[in-house]
């Protein structure tokens, strides 16, 4: 199991509350950082050189939205191949294609379904924490 | 073969008996004043031919020469030719009232002028050019007594033909005008031969000559004969609109005028005494100055053509500019419009679905984590606000996807309908597997459409079908070929619960419905959509039902006017 932190991109309350919930029920313990804006977000991991095992980043936010985050971190070569999993309420096909095109390496539709959504992150955190095998670099830099 | 001779001017006549038009209705291409001007040009000249016969006649009757040959001591018109160019005449004024009555009339001036023919052909007489009255022996130029000139039974004969031909279709009017115009020349040759004194031009050899009337009465006869219908031919070319018509009819009247007249001046000098060989080069330098002067007004006419051509083309370009402007202004109008739309949608889908997903959440936090201290009927209501809150997400969802069908871009191309409706059915029963359907799937149905788009039309309908089905003992759902008005499409049927046909046409409105939810859930924007995408593509949707006995819903995806791809030939594949 990776154990390192999960930087949560979300900026509304709720759907903190109920992510970090999710995480709970799944017991998933890994610590989780939360950055309520894209500059936020932006800040922990160039400035303060976080390197999350997992980032799930909403689309639409305050300030600098998900998609412009995502090619910050893809354009900088520390942060560039953080797994990176977009967690949005939008389905639009200009969404999603524009999500993989700067690089994401999932895109999840968060279901209205609490208990849907439970099973979600359960299925997030097993393949990106215990399923897949890390980068390298990546699990160094820690 | 007694066809109906039309009136001078008057347009083809059809099969169908329309009532007389002795005003002809001329299309576009005639210049209704010059059209006008020769249809009266036309019918003066058979009035005065048919007078001029008449005249003739009456010299017969009262025995006076000068009547007969209008010049004394000169040619007399012969009273045959006299009644053939008198029926002629009328052949021509009859024509629009009594058509059969104007054919038998010129039929029969061509008989006696064929008559007339075959007597000079083999020299006998057969008895005809004496009936009425006789004349004696050794008339002037006269051949055998009272027997017309070769000449005026040739033309006569061409000039029935003109008469009997030019109201016909196709090849038959042209030969008719052809035959009109062969009778103008020679009727001119006549004329001339008359003015120039040139005797050679009245007759072959020692035949009969042709008189003066007869000249005159057959050069009218053949000018109205040519104009007998102005959409054909010569005539049409004569009357026509714009620059074309006015250099054809200056050109013409040039043609005829000038050497004729200049014919005839030289003539008159020639007879004054002046040298024949003088006589001969003034003729040629006058017609030079004359053609040389026309050749100037010619260039100038067609120089002005040019110039209204530029400048009309001029215009053409400012207006093309200006409309492409427009239609600049318009799309950006309209893409900004649509980028608003999209914007909105956007926000729709992210927003509204956002605080739903705190509704239901925390609902459901509450049922698990203090659910036991709750009572029933408070774990009911938390119940109906998770239930609420998805049904508004589902809602949110179908919405979005009636906006995204106007939005995307059309790309047709031929689409396996029988292939997508097994993978909506697999779907469906794969989400549904207590369900016991009999389901009935044409092969090779395949329509011309958008694939992403014909899909949602597919799982609406099947959709739609399993889901008024459900109540159904034994639910059959067949997806069958189909044509609506002539258009091929497709069409969807179960056995299910139906709708009062009186409501077949609400169906189609977004949000309507016909059943309450409790019975069949649903928003209502289903078939809304369905409507959407198919009249995005042009074609139509019907739903046929009787309430309780199962619902019909055929599509199509092109207008009755849409051209079918070629059969055998593979239909291009999507852009």
């Amino acid at each position: 199991m990776n154990n390192g932190p999960i930087l949560l991109v979300e900026d509304n309350p709720d759907d903190v509350a109920l992510t970090l919930r999710a995480l709970s029920r799944n017991n998933i313990g890994n610590e989780v950082v939360v950055a309520e804006d894209g500059e936020e977000a932006l800040r922990q991991l160039l400035g303060e050189g976080l390197r999350p095992a997992l980032i799930l980043l909403d689309l639409k936010l305050p300030r600098l939205d998900g998609l412009e985050v995502l090619a910050r971190l893809r354009a900088d070569p520390a942060t560039h191949l953080l797994p990176t999993v977009i967690l949005t309420s939008s389905r639009e096909e200009d969404d999603v294609a524009s999500g993989y095109e700067r690089g994401a390496n999932s895109y999840i539709r968060k279901p209205i379904d609490f208990a849907e959504f439970v099973d979600v992150v359960r299925q997030v955190g097993l393949y990106w924490l215990l399923l897949n095998e890390p980068v390298p670099s990546v699990a160094g830099a820690r | 073969m007694l066809a109906p001779a039309p009136a001078i001017g008057s347009v083809a006549r059809r099969r169908r008996p329309s009532p007389a038009r002795p005003r002809a209705a001329h299309d576009a291409w005639a210049d209704a004043g010059v059209a006008a001007g020769v249809v009266r040009v036309a019918r003066a000249a058979a009035w005065f031919a048919g007078a001029a016969s008449a005249t003739v006649l009456a010299g017969w009757l009262l025995g006076s020469d000068t009547l007969k040959a209008w010049v004394p001591g000169e040619t007399t018109m012969k009273t045959n030719a006299a009644l053939g160019t008198l029926a002629l005449a009328l052949a021509l004024i009859l024509g629009v009232a009594l058509p059969r009555v104007a054919g038998a009339f010129a039929a029969a001036a061509g008989v006696v002028g064929l008559l007339t023919g075959i007597e000079t052909a083999s020299g006998r007489r057969l008895g005809i050019d004496q009936l009425l009255f006789s004349e004696p022996a050794g008339a002037v130029h006269t051949t055998a007594p009272n027997q017309m000139s070769p000449n005026v039974a040739a033309l006569i004969v061409l000039l029935a033909a003109a008469l009997l031909l030019t109201p016909r279709r196709g090849r038959l009017a042209v030969a008719g005008q052809v035959c009109a115009i062969a009778a103008v020349v020679g009727s001119l040759l006549a004329l001339v031969g008359w003015v120039t004194g040139a005797d050679q031009l009245l007759a072959v050899g020692k035949a009969t000559h042709l008189s003066l009337p007869a000249a005159l009465t057959l050069l009218a006869l053949s000018v109205a004969a040519v104009f007998l219908r102005l959409d054909l031919g010569l005539a049409r070319r004569f009357v026509a609109t714009g620059f074309e018509g006015m250099v054809l009819r200056l050109s013409l009247g040039a043609a005829l005028v000038v050497p004729i007249g200049l014919g005839a001046v030289r003539n008159g000098i020639e007879r004054a005494g002046v040298d024949v060989a003088a006589g001969q080069w003034l003729y040629t330098v006058a017609v030079v100055v004359v053609l040389a002067g026309w050749s100037v007004v010619a260039a100038q006419l067609i120089g002005r053509s040019a110039g209204v051509t530029e400048r009309a083309e001029r215009q053409l370009l400012l207006l093309n500019r200006r409309l492409e402007h427009r239609v600049d202004q318009r799309t950006a109008e309209l893409s900004a419009a649509n980028d608003e739309l999209r914007a909105f949608s956007y926000s729709i889908s992210h927003d509204l679905r956002t605080p739903l997903r705190a509704l239901d959440g925390f609902s459901q936090a509450l049922l698990e984590d203090y659910g036991p201290g709750l009572d029933d009927t408070a774990r009911d209501y938390l119940g109906r606000i998770r239930a609420a809150s998805q049904r508004l997400a589902a809602l949110i969802d179908d919405v979005l996807a009636l906006s995204r069908v106007t939005r995307s871009e059309l790309r047709r191309g031929t689409v396996d309908v029988t292939r997508l409706g097994r993978a909506v059915a697999a779907e469906l029963a794969a989400a549904d597997p207590a369900r016991e359907i009999d389901l009935r799937i044409d092969d090779g149905i395949a329509v011309e459409a958008d694939e992403t788009l014909l899909r949602v039309v597919v799982q609406n309908l099947l959709e739609n079908a399993w889901k008024f089905t459900a109540a159904t003992p034994a639910p059959v759902i067949s997806l069958t070929a189909c044509e609506l008005d002539g258009v091929p499409g497709f069409r969807v049927e179960d056995n299910g619960a139906g709708f009062p046909e009186e409501h077949a046409a609400k169906l189609f409105k977004p949000f309507q419905r016909l059943h309450s939810s409790r019975e069949f859930p649903g928003n209502g924007i289903g078939l809304a959509t369905v409507l959407n995408i198919v009249k995005r593509h042009g074609g139509n949707a019907v739903a046929e039902s009787t309430a309780g006995e199962g619902a019909r819903f055929t599509v199509t995806f092109a207008g009755p006017g849409a051209a079918a791809p070629p059969a055998g030939v593979p239909p291009k594949g999507r852009a």
